[in-house]
Protein backbone atom coordinates (compact mmCIF):
# COMPACT_ATOMS: atom_id res chain seq x y z
CA UNK A 1 0.00 0.00 0.00
CA UNK A 2 2.82 2.34 0.99
CA UNK A 3 4.85 1.44 -2.11
CA UNK A 4 1.80 2.09 -4.29
CA UNK A 5 1.32 5.47 -2.65
CA UNK A 6 4.99 6.25 -3.16
CA UNK A 7 4.84 5.53 -6.89
CA UNK A 8 1.60 7.52 -7.24
CA UNK A 9 3.13 10.55 -5.56
CA UNK A 10 6.26 10.31 -7.69
CA UNK A 11 4.23 9.94 -10.86
CA UNK A 12 2.09 12.95 -9.96
CA UNK A 13 5.20 15.02 -9.27
CA UNK A 14 6.90 13.90 -12.48
CA UNK A 15 3.85 14.56 -14.67
CA UNK A 16 3.43 17.95 -13.05
CA UNK A 17 7.06 18.69 -14.00
CA UNK A 18 6.48 17.30 -17.50
CA UNK A 19 3.68 19.76 -18.31
CA UNK A 20 5.96 22.62 -17.30
CA UNK A 21 9.01 21.25 -19.09
CA UNK A 22 10.19 23.38 -22.04
CA UNK A 23 12.10 20.43 -23.52
CA UNK A 24 8.87 18.37 -23.68
CA UNK A 25 6.96 21.09 -25.52
CA UNK A 26 9.94 21.66 -27.85
CA UNK A 27 9.91 17.91 -28.66
CA UNK A 28 6.16 18.02 -29.41
CA UNK A 29 6.64 21.20 -31.49
CA UNK A 30 9.50 19.63 -33.49
CA UNK A 31 7.40 16.54 -34.25
CA UNK A 32 4.42 18.73 -35.26
CA UNK A 33 6.61 20.96 -37.44
CA UNK A 34 8.03 17.92 -39.25
CA UNK A 35 4.48 16.61 -39.70
CA UNK A 36 3.39 19.90 -41.32
CA UNK A 37 6.54 19.90 -43.50
CA UNK A 38 5.80 16.32 -44.62
CA UNK A 39 2.23 17.32 -45.47
CA UNK A 40 3.49 20.27 -47.53
CA UNK A 41 5.93 17.98 -49.40
CA UNK A 42 3.18 15.37 -49.89
CA UNK A 43 0.81 18.00 -51.27
CA UNK A 44 3.25 19.04 -54.07
CA UNK A 45 2.40 16.11 -56.44
CA UNK A 46 -1.31 16.80 -55.91
CA UNK A 47 -0.85 20.38 -57.10
CA UNK A 48 0.74 19.01 -60.27
CA UNK A 49 -2.26 16.72 -60.85
CA UNK A 50 -0.71 13.58 -59.32
CA UNK A 51 -1.75 11.60 -56.25
CA UNK A 52 -0.29 12.30 -52.83
CA UNK A 53 -0.26 9.22 -50.60
CA UNK A 54 -0.82 9.89 -46.91
CA UNK A 55 0.28 6.47 -45.64
CA UNK A 56 4.00 6.93 -46.39
CA UNK A 57 4.05 10.37 -44.78
CA UNK A 58 2.17 9.15 -41.69
CA UNK A 59 4.64 6.39 -40.87
CA UNK A 60 7.70 8.64 -40.70
CA UNK A 61 7.11 9.40 -37.02
CA UNK A 62 8.45 5.94 -36.16
CA UNK A 63 11.82 6.96 -37.64
CA UNK A 64 11.88 10.36 -35.95
CA UNK A 65 10.72 9.51 -32.45
CA UNK A 66 14.03 7.99 -31.30
CA UNK A 67 16.09 10.93 -32.50
CA UNK A 68 13.83 13.59 -30.94
CA UNK A 69 13.37 11.72 -27.66
CA UNK A 70 17.09 11.08 -27.20
CA UNK A 71 17.50 14.81 -26.51
CA UNK A 72 14.34 15.05 -24.39
CA UNK A 73 15.11 12.07 -22.09
CA UNK A 74 18.65 13.28 -21.39
CA UNK A 75 17.41 16.78 -20.50
CA UNK A 76 14.37 15.72 -18.49
CA UNK A 77 15.97 12.94 -16.48
CA UNK A 78 19.32 14.74 -16.27
CA UNK A 79 17.78 17.72 -14.52
CA UNK A 80 16.70 15.35 -11.70
CA UNK A 81 20.40 15.03 -10.92
CA UNK A 82 21.53 18.58 -11.63
CA UNK A 83 18.71 20.12 -9.55
CA UNK A 84 19.18 17.64 -6.71
CA UNK A 85 15.61 16.32 -7.07
CA UNK A 86 16.77 12.73 -7.27
CA UNK A 87 18.55 12.94 -3.90
CA UNK A 88 15.57 14.71 -2.33
CA UNK A 89 13.20 11.95 -3.47
CA UNK A 90 15.41 9.26 -2.01
CA UNK A 91 15.98 11.32 1.17
CA UNK A 92 12.23 11.60 1.90
CA UNK A 93 11.87 7.82 1.79
CA UNK A 94 10.92 6.87 -1.77
CA UNK A 95 12.54 3.64 -2.90
CA UNK A 96 15.08 3.89 -5.70
CA UNK A 97 13.07 1.40 -7.77
CA UNK A 98 9.99 3.64 -7.48
CA UNK A 99 12.05 6.69 -8.50
CA UNK A 100 13.43 4.80 -11.50
CA UNK A 101 10.06 3.44 -12.60
CA UNK A 102 8.28 6.77 -12.25
CA UNK A 103 10.92 8.45 -14.42
CA UNK A 104 10.63 5.68 -16.98
CA UNK A 105 6.82 5.94 -17.05
CA UNK A 106 6.92 9.71 -17.58
CA UNK A 107 9.57 9.51 -20.32
CA UNK A 108 7.61 6.77 -22.12
CA UNK A 109 4.38 8.79 -21.82
CA UNK A 110 6.19 11.88 -23.13
CA UNK A 111 7.48 9.80 -26.05
CA UNK A 112 3.99 8.66 -26.99
CA UNK A 113 2.64 12.21 -26.60
CA UNK A 114 5.43 13.58 -28.83
CA UNK A 115 4.41 11.00 -31.45
CA UNK A 116 0.82 12.25 -31.10
CA UNK A 117 2.22 15.71 -31.89
CA UNK A 118 3.13 14.27 -35.29
CA UNK A 119 0.02 12.13 -35.76
CA UNK A 120 -2.63 14.77 -34.98
CA UNK A 121 -1.74 17.30 -37.73
CA UNK A 122 -1.22 14.38 -40.12
CA UNK A 123 -4.76 13.08 -39.50
CA UNK A 124 -6.62 16.37 -38.97
CA UNK A 125 -5.06 18.25 -41.91
CA UNK A 126 -3.67 15.35 -43.96
CA UNK A 127 -6.91 13.45 -44.58
CA UNK A 128 -8.81 16.46 -46.03
CA UNK A 129 -5.70 17.56 -47.94
CA UNK A 130 -4.35 14.28 -49.36
CA UNK A 131 -7.38 12.00 -49.06
CA UNK A 132 -7.94 9.01 -46.75
CA UNK A 133 -5.37 6.35 -45.89
CA UNK A 134 -5.07 3.53 -48.42
CA UNK A 135 -4.34 0.90 -45.74
CA UNK A 136 -7.13 -0.48 -43.57
CA UNK A 137 -7.98 1.14 -40.23
CA UNK A 138 -6.99 -2.03 -38.35
CA UNK A 139 -3.55 -2.09 -40.06
CA UNK A 140 -3.11 1.60 -39.31
CA UNK A 141 -3.96 1.16 -35.64
CA UNK A 142 -1.75 -1.92 -35.36
CA UNK A 143 1.18 -0.05 -36.95
CA UNK A 144 0.62 2.92 -34.60
CA UNK A 145 0.51 0.64 -31.54
CA UNK A 146 3.74 -1.13 -32.60
CA UNK A 147 5.41 2.26 -33.17
CA UNK A 148 4.26 3.50 -29.73
CA UNK A 149 5.69 0.40 -28.02
CA UNK A 150 8.96 0.84 -29.92
CA UNK A 151 9.07 4.51 -28.84
CA UNK A 152 8.54 3.44 -25.22
CA UNK A 153 11.40 0.94 -25.62
CA UNK A 154 13.70 3.70 -26.94
CA UNK A 155 12.70 5.86 -23.96
CA UNK A 156 13.45 2.95 -21.60
CA UNK A 157 16.98 2.69 -23.03
CA UNK A 158 17.55 6.46 -22.86
CA UNK A 159 16.18 6.55 -19.30
CA UNK A 160 18.56 3.79 -18.28
CA UNK A 161 21.52 5.74 -19.68
CA UNK A 162 20.34 8.99 -18.05
CA UNK A 163 19.69 7.38 -14.65
CA UNK A 164 23.12 5.76 -14.53
CA UNK A 165 25.15 8.81 -15.55
CA UNK A 166 24.97 12.10 -13.67
CA UNK A 167 26.55 14.19 -16.44
CA UNK A 168 23.68 15.55 -18.56
CA UNK A 169 25.89 16.63 -21.46
CA UNK A 170 27.56 13.21 -21.73
CA UNK A 171 24.14 11.51 -21.55
CA UNK A 172 22.85 13.77 -24.35
CA UNK A 173 25.83 12.91 -26.59
CA UNK A 174 25.50 9.15 -25.92
CA UNK A 175 21.72 9.12 -26.47
CA UNK A 176 21.81 11.19 -29.69
CA UNK A 177 24.62 9.10 -31.20
CA UNK A 178 22.86 5.88 -30.13
CA UNK A 179 19.57 6.98 -31.73
CA UNK A 180 21.27 7.77 -35.06
CA UNK A 181 23.45 4.65 -34.88
CA UNK A 182 20.40 2.40 -34.43
CA UNK A 183 18.59 4.18 -37.26
CA UNK A 184 21.48 3.79 -39.72
CA UNK A 185 22.06 0.21 -38.56
CA UNK A 186 18.38 -0.47 -39.33
CA UNK A 187 18.74 1.00 -42.84
CA UNK A 188 21.89 -1.09 -43.46
CA UNK A 189 20.27 -4.29 -42.15
CA UNK A 190 17.16 -3.67 -44.24
CA UNK A 191 19.33 -3.35 -47.37
CA UNK A 192 21.28 -6.54 -46.56
CA UNK A 193 18.29 -8.66 -45.51
CA UNK A 194 16.17 -7.74 -48.54
CA UNK A 195 18.85 -8.89 -51.00
CA UNK A 196 17.50 -11.53 -53.38
CA UNK A 197 18.92 -15.04 -52.98
CA UNK A 198 19.19 -15.46 -56.75
CA UNK A 199 19.98 -12.88 -59.42
CA UNK A 200 17.37 -13.55 -62.14
CA UNK A 201 18.31 -14.37 -65.73
CA UNK A 202 18.74 -11.30 -67.94
CA UNK A 203 18.93 -10.58 -71.66
CA UNK A 204 21.45 -8.07 -72.90
CA UNK A 205 22.87 -6.95 -76.24
CA UNK A 206 26.58 -7.22 -77.08
CA UNK A 207 28.03 -6.56 -80.55
CA UNK A 208 24.49 -6.53 -81.99
CA UNK A 209 23.70 -10.01 -80.61
CA UNK A 210 21.12 -10.79 -77.94
CA UNK A 211 22.81 -12.75 -75.18
CA UNK A 212 21.24 -14.37 -72.14
CA UNK A 213 22.85 -14.39 -68.71
CA UNK A 214 21.63 -17.33 -66.66
CA UNK A 215 20.19 -16.91 -63.17
CA UNK A 216 22.94 -17.08 -60.54
CA UNK A 217 23.24 -17.04 -56.74
CA UNK A 218 23.59 -13.54 -55.31
CA UNK A 219 26.95 -13.24 -53.48
CA UNK A 220 25.52 -10.41 -51.35
CA UNK A 221 22.71 -12.60 -50.00
CA UNK A 222 23.13 -13.07 -46.25
CA UNK A 223 22.57 -16.58 -44.98
CA UNK A 224 23.26 -18.95 -42.10
CA UNK A 225 24.31 -17.68 -38.66
CA UNK A 226 25.05 -14.23 -40.06
CA UNK A 227 21.44 -13.89 -41.22
CA UNK A 228 20.14 -14.96 -37.80
CA UNK A 229 22.36 -12.36 -36.09
CA UNK A 230 21.24 -9.68 -38.57
CA UNK A 231 17.58 -10.57 -37.95
CA UNK A 232 18.02 -10.32 -34.17
CA UNK A 233 19.72 -6.92 -34.51
CA UNK A 234 16.98 -5.80 -36.93
CA UNK A 235 14.48 -6.33 -34.10
CA UNK A 236 16.23 -3.84 -31.78
CA UNK A 237 14.27 -0.66 -31.03
CA UNK A 238 15.51 2.03 -33.41
CA UNK A 239 16.49 -0.51 -36.09
CA UNK A 240 12.94 -1.74 -35.77
CA UNK A 241 11.62 1.62 -37.00
CA UNK A 242 12.92 0.77 -40.48
CA UNK A 243 11.34 -2.69 -40.28
CA UNK A 244 8.04 -1.17 -39.15
CA UNK A 245 8.02 1.08 -42.21
CA UNK A 246 8.96 -1.79 -44.51
CA UNK A 247 6.22 -4.08 -43.22
CA UNK A 248 3.67 -1.44 -42.22
CA UNK A 249 0.53 -3.27 -43.33
CA UNK A 250 1.41 -6.60 -41.77
CA UNK A 251 3.64 -5.77 -38.81
CA UNK A 252 4.71 -9.10 -37.31
CA UNK A 253 3.82 -9.63 -33.63
CA UNK A 254 7.48 -10.30 -32.83
CA UNK A 255 8.25 -6.58 -33.27
CA UNK A 256 6.22 -5.28 -30.31
CA UNK A 257 7.33 -8.39 -28.37
CA UNK A 258 10.97 -7.49 -29.06
CA UNK A 259 10.27 -3.93 -27.89
CA UNK A 260 8.64 -5.20 -24.69
CA UNK A 261 11.67 -7.45 -24.19
CA UNK A 262 13.98 -4.44 -24.60
CA UNK A 263 11.90 -2.52 -22.03
CA UNK A 264 12.10 -5.45 -19.56
CA UNK A 265 15.85 -5.95 -19.98
CA UNK A 266 16.83 -2.27 -19.86
CA UNK A 267 14.54 -1.56 -16.89
CA UNK A 268 15.73 -4.56 -14.89
CA UNK A 269 19.40 -3.77 -15.56
CA UNK A 270 18.90 -0.03 -15.06
CA UNK A 271 16.96 -0.38 -11.80
CA UNK A 272 19.45 -2.92 -10.42
CA UNK A 273 22.44 -0.69 -11.20
CA UNK A 274 20.62 2.44 -9.99
CA UNK A 275 20.01 0.80 -6.59
CA UNK A 276 23.77 0.42 -6.14
CA UNK A 277 24.61 3.88 -7.47
CA UNK A 278 26.24 6.45 -5.20
CA UNK A 279 24.02 9.53 -5.57
CA UNK A 280 26.57 11.76 -3.78
CA UNK B 1 44.28 38.74 -23.65
CA UNK B 2 47.53 36.75 -23.38
CA UNK B 3 46.61 35.64 -19.85
CA UNK B 4 43.15 34.62 -21.00
CA UNK B 5 44.59 32.61 -23.86
CA UNK B 6 47.11 30.98 -21.53
CA UNK B 7 44.33 30.06 -19.09
CA UNK B 8 42.09 28.74 -21.88
CA UNK B 9 44.78 26.56 -23.43
CA UNK B 10 45.81 25.28 -20.03
CA UNK B 11 42.18 24.31 -19.32
CA UNK B 12 41.86 22.80 -22.81
CA UNK B 13 44.78 20.42 -22.35
CA UNK B 14 43.55 19.38 -18.91
CA UNK B 15 39.94 18.97 -20.03
CA UNK B 16 38.38 15.52 -20.09
CA UNK B 17 36.29 16.54 -23.11
CA UNK B 18 39.45 17.31 -25.11
CA UNK B 19 40.94 13.95 -24.14
CA UNK B 20 37.72 12.25 -25.23
CA UNK B 21 37.86 14.15 -28.55
CA UNK B 22 41.52 13.13 -29.01
CA UNK B 23 40.55 9.51 -28.33
CA UNK B 24 37.68 9.74 -30.84
CA UNK B 25 39.94 11.29 -33.51
CA UNK B 26 42.59 8.64 -32.79
CA UNK B 27 39.99 5.88 -33.14
CA UNK B 28 38.77 7.41 -36.41
CA UNK B 29 42.33 7.60 -37.78
CA UNK B 30 42.94 3.96 -36.77
CA UNK B 31 39.70 2.95 -38.51
CA UNK B 32 40.76 4.66 -41.75
CA UNK B 33 44.28 3.14 -41.49
CA UNK B 34 42.66 -0.29 -40.98
CA UNK B 35 40.39 0.14 -44.01
CA UNK B 36 43.34 1.38 -46.12
CA UNK B 37 45.51 -1.61 -45.14
CA UNK B 38 42.61 -3.99 -45.75
CA UNK B 39 42.11 -2.54 -49.25
CA UNK B 40 45.81 -2.76 -50.11
CA UNK B 41 46.93 -6.06 -48.56
CA UNK B 42 43.83 -8.24 -48.14
CA UNK B 43 41.48 -7.11 -50.89
CA UNK B 44 44.50 -6.36 -53.08
CA UNK B 45 42.76 -3.36 -54.56
CA UNK B 46 44.57 -0.20 -53.57
CA UNK B 47 43.77 1.60 -56.81
CA UNK B 48 43.24 4.81 -54.86
CA UNK B 49 45.85 7.45 -54.19
CA UNK B 50 47.48 8.48 -50.92
CA UNK B 51 45.42 11.66 -50.91
CA UNK B 52 42.20 9.69 -50.34
CA UNK B 53 42.87 8.47 -46.75
CA UNK B 54 44.55 11.79 -45.97
CA UNK B 55 41.58 13.90 -47.08
CA UNK B 56 39.24 11.69 -45.06
CA UNK B 57 40.42 13.96 -42.22
CA UNK B 58 37.48 16.14 -43.28
CA UNK B 59 34.82 13.46 -43.70
CA UNK B 60 34.18 10.01 -45.10
CA UNK B 61 33.93 10.09 -48.91
CA UNK B 62 31.73 13.18 -49.05
CA UNK B 63 29.07 11.56 -46.87
CA UNK B 64 29.78 11.70 -43.12
CA UNK B 65 31.47 14.79 -41.63
CA UNK B 66 33.21 12.88 -38.81
CA UNK B 67 35.34 15.83 -37.54
CA UNK B 68 32.19 17.95 -37.10
CA UNK B 69 30.49 15.15 -35.19
CA UNK B 70 33.52 14.95 -32.87
CA UNK B 71 34.13 18.65 -32.36
CA UNK B 72 30.50 19.79 -31.88
CA UNK B 73 29.92 17.96 -28.55
CA UNK B 74 33.51 18.39 -27.36
CA UNK B 75 33.64 22.16 -27.89
CA UNK B 76 30.16 22.57 -26.41
CA UNK B 77 31.16 20.76 -23.22
CA UNK B 78 34.47 22.67 -23.09
CA UNK B 79 32.75 26.06 -23.38
CA UNK B 80 29.70 25.06 -21.34
CA UNK B 81 31.80 24.57 -18.23
CA UNK B 82 32.85 28.26 -18.47
CA UNK B 83 29.23 29.11 -17.62
CA UNK B 84 28.36 26.24 -15.30
CA UNK B 85 31.43 26.81 -13.12
CA UNK B 86 31.13 30.61 -13.17
CA UNK B 87 34.50 31.07 -14.91
CA UNK B 88 33.11 33.65 -17.37
CA UNK B 89 31.81 35.82 -14.54
CA UNK B 90 35.11 35.51 -12.68
CA UNK B 91 37.03 36.61 -15.77
CA UNK B 92 34.80 39.67 -16.15
CA UNK B 93 35.01 40.51 -12.45
CA UNK B 94 38.81 40.56 -12.68
CA UNK B 95 38.55 43.27 -15.33
CA UNK B 96 38.71 41.41 -18.68
CA UNK B 97 36.53 42.81 -21.42
CA UNK B 98 33.72 40.69 -22.82
CA UNK B 99 35.32 40.91 -26.28
CA UNK B 100 38.64 39.54 -24.93
CA UNK B 101 36.85 36.69 -23.16
CA UNK B 102 34.89 35.79 -26.30
CA UNK B 103 37.90 36.00 -28.61
CA UNK B 104 40.13 33.92 -26.33
CA UNK B 105 37.47 31.20 -26.22
CA UNK B 106 37.09 31.40 -29.99
CA UNK B 107 40.83 31.04 -30.57
CA UNK B 108 41.05 28.08 -28.18
CA UNK B 109 38.17 26.35 -30.00
CA UNK B 110 39.60 26.98 -33.47
CA UNK B 111 43.05 25.78 -32.41
CA UNK B 112 41.62 22.63 -30.81
CA UNK B 113 39.64 21.87 -33.95
CA UNK B 114 42.70 22.28 -36.20
CA UNK B 115 44.88 20.27 -33.78
CA UNK B 116 42.50 17.30 -33.96
CA UNK B 117 42.65 17.30 -37.77
CA UNK B 118 46.46 17.66 -37.72
CA UNK B 119 46.64 14.66 -35.37
CA UNK B 120 44.63 12.65 -37.89
CA UNK B 121 46.82 13.78 -40.81
CA UNK B 122 50.00 12.91 -38.90
CA UNK B 123 48.75 9.45 -37.88
CA UNK B 124 47.33 8.49 -41.27
CA UNK B 125 50.31 10.03 -43.11
CA UNK B 126 52.79 8.11 -40.92
CA UNK B 127 50.93 4.84 -41.50
CA UNK B 128 49.99 5.21 -45.18
CA UNK B 129 53.19 6.70 -46.68
CA UNK B 130 55.32 3.56 -46.01
CA UNK B 131 52.77 1.40 -47.89
CA UNK B 132 53.98 3.00 -51.12
CA UNK B 133 50.56 4.30 -52.14
CA UNK B 134 51.17 6.78 -54.98
CA UNK B 135 49.96 10.34 -54.73
CA UNK B 136 47.46 10.62 -57.59
CA UNK B 137 46.75 14.28 -56.97
CA UNK B 138 49.53 16.84 -57.52
CA UNK B 139 51.04 17.95 -54.20
CA UNK B 140 50.42 21.56 -55.28
CA UNK B 141 46.72 20.77 -55.28
CA UNK B 142 46.62 18.55 -52.20
CA UNK B 143 48.31 21.07 -49.91
CA UNK B 144 45.87 23.96 -50.59
CA UNK B 145 42.95 21.50 -50.31
CA UNK B 146 44.14 20.38 -46.86
CA UNK B 147 44.62 24.03 -45.82
CA UNK B 148 41.11 24.92 -47.02
CA UNK B 149 39.80 21.94 -45.06
CA UNK B 150 41.53 23.14 -41.90
CA UNK B 151 40.10 26.62 -42.47
CA UNK B 152 36.61 25.12 -42.91
CA UNK B 153 37.03 23.21 -39.65
CA UNK B 154 38.08 26.45 -37.94
CA UNK B 155 34.98 28.13 -39.40
CA UNK B 156 32.83 25.32 -38.05
CA UNK B 157 34.51 25.70 -34.64
CA UNK B 158 33.79 29.45 -34.72
CA UNK B 159 30.05 28.70 -34.75
CA UNK B 160 30.21 26.77 -31.46
CA UNK B 161 31.25 29.70 -29.18
CA UNK B 162 28.44 31.73 -30.72
CA UNK B 163 25.92 29.01 -29.82
CA UNK B 164 27.50 28.36 -26.40
CA UNK B 165 27.59 32.03 -25.43
CA UNK B 166 23.97 32.52 -26.41
CA UNK B 167 22.50 29.31 -24.97
CA UNK B 168 24.66 29.28 -21.81
CA UNK B 169 23.54 25.77 -20.88
CA UNK B 170 26.07 23.02 -21.45
CA UNK B 171 23.60 20.24 -22.25
CA UNK B 172 21.38 22.38 -24.47
CA UNK B 173 24.45 23.62 -26.37
CA UNK B 174 25.57 20.03 -26.92
CA UNK B 175 22.13 19.08 -28.23
CA UNK B 176 21.84 22.15 -30.49
CA UNK B 177 25.36 21.94 -31.99
CA UNK B 178 25.30 18.16 -32.47
CA UNK B 179 21.82 18.28 -34.03
CA UNK B 180 22.95 21.16 -36.27
CA UNK B 181 25.99 19.14 -37.42
CA UNK B 182 23.79 16.14 -38.24
CA UNK B 183 21.17 18.35 -39.93
CA UNK B 184 23.91 20.00 -42.04
CA UNK B 185 25.07 16.51 -43.11
CA UNK B 186 21.57 15.59 -44.32
CA UNK B 187 21.08 19.00 -45.95
CA UNK B 188 24.33 18.68 -47.92
CA UNK B 189 23.36 15.16 -49.08
CA UNK B 190 19.96 16.45 -50.20
CA UNK B 191 21.40 19.47 -52.01
CA UNK B 192 24.12 17.38 -53.68
CA UNK B 193 21.49 14.89 -54.86
CA UNK B 194 19.39 17.73 -56.30
CA UNK B 195 22.41 19.17 -58.12
CA UNK B 196 23.15 15.73 -59.57
CA UNK B 197 19.70 15.42 -61.22
CA UNK B 198 20.10 15.00 -65.01
CA UNK B 199 18.58 17.66 -67.28
CA UNK B 200 16.81 15.04 -69.44
CA UNK B 201 15.53 11.55 -68.67
CA UNK B 202 15.36 8.80 -71.27
CA UNK B 203 12.16 6.97 -72.25
CA UNK B 204 12.95 3.40 -73.34
CA UNK B 205 11.16 1.16 -75.83
CA UNK B 206 8.77 -1.57 -74.67
CA UNK B 207 11.65 -4.06 -74.29
CA UNK B 208 13.58 -1.56 -72.22
CA UNK B 209 16.59 -1.71 -74.55
CA UNK B 210 16.77 1.48 -76.62
CA UNK B 211 16.06 5.06 -75.62
CA UNK B 212 13.35 6.38 -77.93
CA UNK B 213 12.82 9.80 -76.44
CA UNK B 214 14.48 12.26 -74.08
CA UNK B 215 12.12 14.18 -71.77
CA UNK B 216 13.03 17.21 -69.62
CA UNK B 217 13.48 16.17 -65.98
CA UNK B 218 11.11 18.21 -63.74
CA UNK B 219 13.53 17.73 -60.81
CA UNK B 220 16.40 19.37 -62.70
CA UNK B 221 17.30 22.64 -61.00
CA UNK B 222 17.08 25.79 -63.08
CA UNK B 223 20.06 28.21 -63.07
CA UNK B 224 18.96 30.39 -60.12
CA UNK B 225 18.02 27.61 -57.63
CA UNK B 226 21.08 25.69 -58.86
CA UNK B 227 23.35 28.63 -58.03
CA UNK B 228 21.67 29.00 -54.60
CA UNK B 229 22.20 25.27 -53.84
CA UNK B 230 25.82 25.47 -54.99
CA UNK B 231 26.40 28.56 -52.84
CA UNK B 232 24.83 26.91 -49.77
CA UNK B 233 27.04 23.84 -50.13
CA UNK B 234 30.13 26.04 -50.49
CA UNK B 235 29.09 28.34 -47.64
CA UNK B 236 28.46 25.71 -44.97
CA UNK B 237 31.71 24.43 -43.41
CA UNK B 238 30.21 20.91 -43.46
CA UNK B 239 29.64 21.25 -47.22
CA UNK B 240 33.21 22.39 -47.78
CA UNK B 241 34.67 19.55 -45.70
CA UNK B 242 32.54 16.95 -47.46
CA UNK B 243 33.54 18.30 -50.89
CA UNK B 244 37.21 18.16 -49.90
CA UNK B 245 36.88 14.61 -48.57
CA UNK B 246 35.24 13.55 -51.85
CA UNK B 247 37.78 15.59 -53.89
CA UNK B 248 34.89 17.21 -55.74
CA UNK B 249 35.75 20.88 -55.20
CA UNK B 250 34.64 22.96 -58.16
CA UNK B 251 35.57 26.50 -57.20
CA UNK B 252 38.85 26.51 -55.30
CA UNK B 253 39.11 30.24 -54.80
CA UNK B 254 35.66 30.56 -53.26
CA UNK B 255 36.05 28.18 -50.33
CA UNK B 256 38.64 30.01 -48.19
CA UNK B 257 36.81 33.29 -48.78
CA UNK B 258 33.52 31.79 -47.65
CA UNK B 259 35.20 30.19 -44.60
CA UNK B 260 36.64 33.55 -43.60
CA UNK B 261 33.19 35.08 -44.14
CA UNK B 262 31.61 32.47 -41.83
CA UNK B 263 34.26 33.11 -39.16
CA UNK B 264 33.76 36.89 -39.41
CA UNK B 265 29.94 36.67 -39.38
CA UNK B 266 29.83 34.18 -36.47
CA UNK B 267 32.36 36.16 -34.43
CA UNK B 268 30.63 39.49 -35.16
CA UNK B 269 27.19 38.15 -34.23
CA UNK B 270 28.48 36.27 -31.20
CA UNK B 271 30.42 39.27 -29.90
CA UNK B 272 27.50 41.64 -30.40
CA UNK B 273 25.02 39.41 -28.62
CA UNK B 274 27.48 38.43 -25.87
CA UNK B 275 28.19 42.07 -25.06
CA UNK B 276 24.49 42.68 -24.51
CA UNK B 277 23.97 39.47 -22.55
CA UNK B 278 23.16 39.71 -18.85
CA UNK B 279 25.50 37.26 -17.13
CA UNK B 280 23.57 37.47 -13.83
Amino acid sequence: MRAKLSVNLLLRANFSRLWRSASFWVSVAVMSAISVFELAVGYQPRLQGGAGILDNRYMIFALLSGVVLSAFCSLFTGSEYSDGTMRNKVAVGHSRTAVYLSNLAVCAAAGVLACCGYILPMVIVGVPLLGPFTMSVSSLLWFTLCAFIMTAAMCAIFTMIAMLNQNKAVVAVICIFLAYFLLFLGIYLNTRLTEQAVIPAREYIENGQILVREAMPNPSYVQGVKRTVFEILYGLPGCQAVQLLATAEACPVRLPLASLGAIAVSTTAGAALFRRKDLK
Amino acid sequence: MRNLLHANFSRLFHSGAFRAALAAEFAYALFIIGVTFYSIYIKEGGRFGLEEPLLFAFGIAGMIPVPMLIQAPFLSVYLGTEFSEGTIRNKLVTGRSKAAVYLSNLLACMTASVLLAVLYLALVGAAAVPTGLPLKMPAGQLLPLACYGLLALAASAALVPMAAMLIRNETKTVIVTLSAAIFAMFLISFLTARLGEPEFTAVYDEWGRDAIEMLPNPSYLQPVPRAVCRFLIDLLPTGQCLQISARSVEQFWRMPLLSLMVIAAATGTGLLLFRRKDLK
